[in-house]
């Protein structure tokens, strides 16, 4: 599509000719490293993916009288039929990677959580979500900054937090400042000719203006020390193990270059992963289409990092959100409109997987919430605050959710 | 622990970062929400622009023209300076006025789909169509002289936001820029908003093509008023949302001819309550017109319109005083946008707002070359300047979600904007970059056996605009000198290489990343 490659562009541009140096020793970041604390990946589906065709209620007769278009077939082994997980629930069939991490049970899935603020504002609430103050913007952080900033790892790599894109995301907003990164092959300054033998030389000289403490200045030092601990650790051409095959498309690389930096042991502590595309008013679909190619993805790349990072997977947890779910009665244009509850995927060694943690709300008339939506009834800060304090070893719950108790945990993991 | 370890922590805390993480230890936590409220503003999206103070502010006339226009082209710049702060505006308020035959004919004679019918459009191939509208957009940021205009265009693209990566929208974005945007940026309020509710991209890019009366979609009822109009949490329902996509019904496209069309068939032409007013039945098309007067005469549309004008033309935390006197102007003028700029734009609130604003990187990129006075030859100059405008995250008509690229200092200012900004600063430096071409030894006014500190003076004049603090003057001398003395002239053989990197490390500077 684009006519762009990156080859092109340095032939054209001249920034091709900057000669990576030779293997390094990996640098070790953390001064009292932690083996303990789980690394965090959190992947965000913008634009509210429909839950009720994940984590298919295929048990609650209410589902199919309201999705007569694109409802998933009970599981019956046929093509497009739903993959049976306990009997009541089952997973759409673009999901089918996730039925063997289920089995191994390192996949846990919660249905009928979300965020308890009843917008439908898809930026409201996203940004309740990733504040992780719902129904509150009177706190300007995310719930994953408060996090690193409540917690002393003594860790200063630039890579501690990473925001995969060209923004960082919301959720990573505080004091510990987060590394945006597109592509780490291309993560260094670049020049021709006399340009390219000089790059240090620019690079201290530009540093230099760079020297003060306001946000500009910490970003730009950011991005030099990220340079430069790139051009250390150098990961080069990166082959993933095990055979992982991660989707050609952003979110695949993206959660490829994300298993390439845990490798590199560069000190990560937390991703962020973005996977846009969820908002399907319209032509859906139901075990084909649009709906379903985004499901293909995200399973095909969480299975593909899994299978890549193999044994480190038991210090590592990955957790899937969306601002909030669709409607249970598709509407006339073959999609759904916006919604309330929705399901959540736990991934890692410490998931207690296997199961679908739901006190199941029903979708009768009466049981649902204005104006037709599921239902929530596990709220999404438990399932983190259960994380933030098993897996990733921080009891200080009250900086990452002020205002927030949480009920007992619902036991998706164990403790670290 | 490695030698290398010790060396990159004496960096940080050298340079700050460590001292940033260091500087918050557990004790300080235990007061969560002193912390959360006041502790850390600057580390935040929404007070960003507080944290520039240091660098000394420029005159007002590069102010002004640094902020309504894509960047300081020399030209402008000497315009602006004959007519004075408020002659230059009042210029650019009335771009119709403004002879750009010049970046029309280059418009034509480059670009042949930009004129096209929707029927003619979607007889070609939808890459060529979607390319050449992105080049159109970056091409005319560069070379438009009807600057503040082409800054409303991209205000209100990004306010009516259409992702053009979607089937028929690859070809129909090309209509909605030319008859819906450009044609009423300037203009009333509820005319733009009209022109993009009957837009076919905008009917397919919110669904509303297959909004019927059997099953509404609610995708476009509810982002007209979130997005579009009155703001989110200005108090309409769920219950407005599904009255006014009912309204909507049948506002849908011909496929074949890429064309509005209404279909009785499918409207619901029940009566309808929207925001407490009533609309009565069998109105067919007109319900819909009939909402969009409630919505473009709302109250809450003028704040949020002024409040978003405001942020992009102002500061990211616009004084309440200009965005309540831009909100008057609107209302008074029945939605002129034209006469809500001028109220903005002619306030002193704008006038003292300098260096609020962190470039974008579509700001970015056409700046750097403006301030250059770069020339940019198509295709290879726009393909080299929107490859970087992908790296940098901001693709014209590249933003998925409806509410368009953010206009918040801090969502830019990060890492992957500083170092693709940075790279791209040193491509145009070394005039590396394919189809843009800068007159390097020309920017420096053709010094014969400049020092460092010479060409340092001559070049931030000429790029920047501005002093440069001592310090930061005696850092890039330093850097340009490369070990020879400051004063000494620069060996002929070596001047053009001293250029280059002066260049370089000047638009890499925190100096140009304000506006």
């Amino acid at each position: 599509m684009t006519p762009f490659t990156r080859r092109n562009f340095l032939r054209s541009a001249g920034l091709g000719s900057l000669t990576l140096p030779a293997w390094f020793p990996r640098v070790a970041f953390a001064a009292t490293p932690s083996p303990q604390r789980d690394v965090l990946i959190c992947i965000f589906q913008r634009g509210a993916a429909d839950g009720l065709n994940m984590v298919v209620p295929v048990g609650d007769d209410d589902y199919y009288k309201n999705r007569p278009t694109i409802r998933i077939a009970q599981p019956s082994g046929a093509a497009g039929a739903a993959i049976d997980l306990d009997g009541f629930f089952a997973l759409h069939p673009s999901l089918a990677p996730f039925k063997e991490l289920w089995d191994d049970g390192v996949l846990a899935a919660v249905q009928a959580t979300g965020s308890p603020d009843s917008t439908h504002s898809h930026f409201d609430a996203m940004d309740f979500m990733e504040r992780g103050t719902p129904g509150s913007k009177s706190i300007p952080t995310g719930w994953i900054g408060r996090h690193l900033g409540s917690v002393s790892t003594g860790n200063a790599s630039p890579f501690r937090v990473v925001g995969m894109g060209t923004l960082v995301q919301a959720s990573l907003r505080g004091p510990v400042a987060a590394t945006a990164l597109q592509s780490i092959a291309d993560f260094h300054l670049g020049g021709k000719g006399a340009q390219a033998s000089q790059i240090a030389t620019f690079q201290a000289g530009l540093s230099s203006l760079y020297a003060d403490s306001a946000w500009l200045d910490l970003q730009a030092q950011q991005t030099v020390n990220a340079i430069n601990t790139l051009a250390a650790a150098n990961p080069g051409a990166y082959q993933p193990q095990n055979g992982a095959k991660y989707p050609d498309t952003d979110f695949g690389s993206a959660m490829m270059q994300v298993a390439q930096l845990i490798k590199a042991d560069l000190g990560m502590e937390v991703a962020c992963v973005d996977l846009g595309g969820w908002d399907t008013h319209a032509s859906q679909g139901g075990a084909t289409g649009q709906q379903a190619s985004l499901l293909a993805e995200l399973a095909g790349g969480l299975a593909a990092f899994h299978a890549d990072l193999a044994d480190r997977m038991s210090r590592i947890i990955v957790v899937t959100m969306s601002e909030f779910g669709r409607r249970l009665l598709e509407n006339g244009s073959g999609g759904t409109d916006h919604g309330h509850g929705n399901c959540m995927f736990v991934l890692g060694g410490g998931v207690n997987g296997g199961k679908v943690y739901a006190d199941w709300p029903g979708l009768a008339p009466e049981q649902l919430a204005s104006p037709g939506d599921l239902a929530i009834t596990t709220d999404y800060r438990t399932i983190l605050a259960e994380i933030v304090d098993r897996r990733l070893l921080n009891s200080r719950l009250g900086d990452v959710f002020p205002g927030f108790t949480p009920p007992a945990y619902l036991g998706l993991t164990r403790a670290a | 622990m490695t030698g290398e370890t010790l060396s990159r922590r004496t960096l940080f805390q050298a340079v700050g970062v460590g001292a940033a993480a260091a500087a918050l230890p557990a004790a300080r936590l235990a007061s969560p929400s002193r912390l959360f409220a006041d502790e850390i503003p600057t580390l935040v999206w929404p007070r960003l622009s507080t944290s520039i103070a240091d660098l000394p502010a420029p005159d007002p006339i590069v102010h002004v023209v640094n902020r309504i226009t894509f960047g300081l082209r020399p030209a402008d710049l000497q315009r602006a300076r004959s007519l004075g702060f408020t002659g230059f505006i009042e210029e650019q308020l009335v771009p119709e006025a403004i002879d750009d035959s010049e970046t029309a004919a280059a418009l034509a004679s480059a670009f042949h789909t930009l004129p096209l019918s929707a029927a003619a459009l979607l007889k070609l191939d939808k890459g060529d169509v979607a390319r050449e509208l992105k080049a159109a957009a970056v091409y005319r940021a560069v070379h438009s002289r009807r600057q503040l205009y082409e800054m409303m265009v991209d205000f209100w693209t990004n306010h009516f936001n259409i992702y053009q990566t979607e089937n028929l929208i690859y070809f129909l974005k090309t209509v909605d820029d030319r008859e819906v945007v450009r044609a009423n940026a300037f203009g009333k309020f509820r005319d733009l908003l009209g022109a993009s509710a009957r837009s076919p991209a905008m009917l397919l890019f919110l669904n509303n093509a297959e909004n019927k009366k059997d099953g509404p979609n609610e995708n476009y009822g509810r982002e007209v008023m979130e997005l579009h109009t009155m703001g989110v949490d200005t108090g309409y329902t769920q219950t407005d949302v599904q009255e006014v996509a009912k309204a909507f019904t049948g506002w849908t496209i011909q496929k074949a001819t890429g064309t509005f069309y209404f279909s009785a068939a499918t409207h619901d032409n029940g009566a309808r309550t929207v925001l407490g007013q009533f609309i009565p039945a069998g109105l067919g098309q007109e319900h819909g017109e009939r909402v969009l007067d409630i919505l473009a005469g709302h109250p809450a549309t003028a704040q949020h319109l002024a409040t978003k004008l405001c942020t992009r033309f102002v500061s990211d935390t616009p004084p309440v005083s200009l965005v309540n006197a831009a909100a008057a102007a609107f209302s008074a003028s029945g939605g002129d946008i034209r006469e809500t700029m001028r109220t903005i734009l002619l306030s002193a609130e704008f006038r003292a707002a300098a260096d609020q604003k962190f470039r974008r990187p579509l700001e970015h990129v056409a700046g750097a070359v403006r301030t250059l006075d770069a020339q940019i030859s198509v295709p290879d100059g726009t393909k080299a300047l929107l490859y970087v405008l992908n790296l940098m995250g901001q693709t014209p008509f590249g933003w998925h979600p409806p509410n368009g690229y953010p206009d918040a200092n801090g969502a830019w200012a990060n890492t992957n904007g500083l170092l693709n900004g940075w790279n791209l600063g040193l491509a145009l430096g070394g005039n590396h970059l394919a189809g843009v071409s800068t007159d390097l030894t020309g920017l420096t006014g053709n010094l014969k056996s400049p020092s460092a500190a010479i060409l340092t003076d001559t070049l931030a004049a000429r790029l920047l605009n501005r002093p440069l603090t001592a310090a930061d003057r005696d850092r890039v001398v330093q850097y340009v000198a490369a070990g020879r003395p400051a004063n000494a002239p620069i060996p002929t053989l070596k001047v053009k290489s001293a250029i280059t990197g002066a260049v370089a490390v000047l638009l890499d500077s925190p100096y140009f990343q304000w506006r």
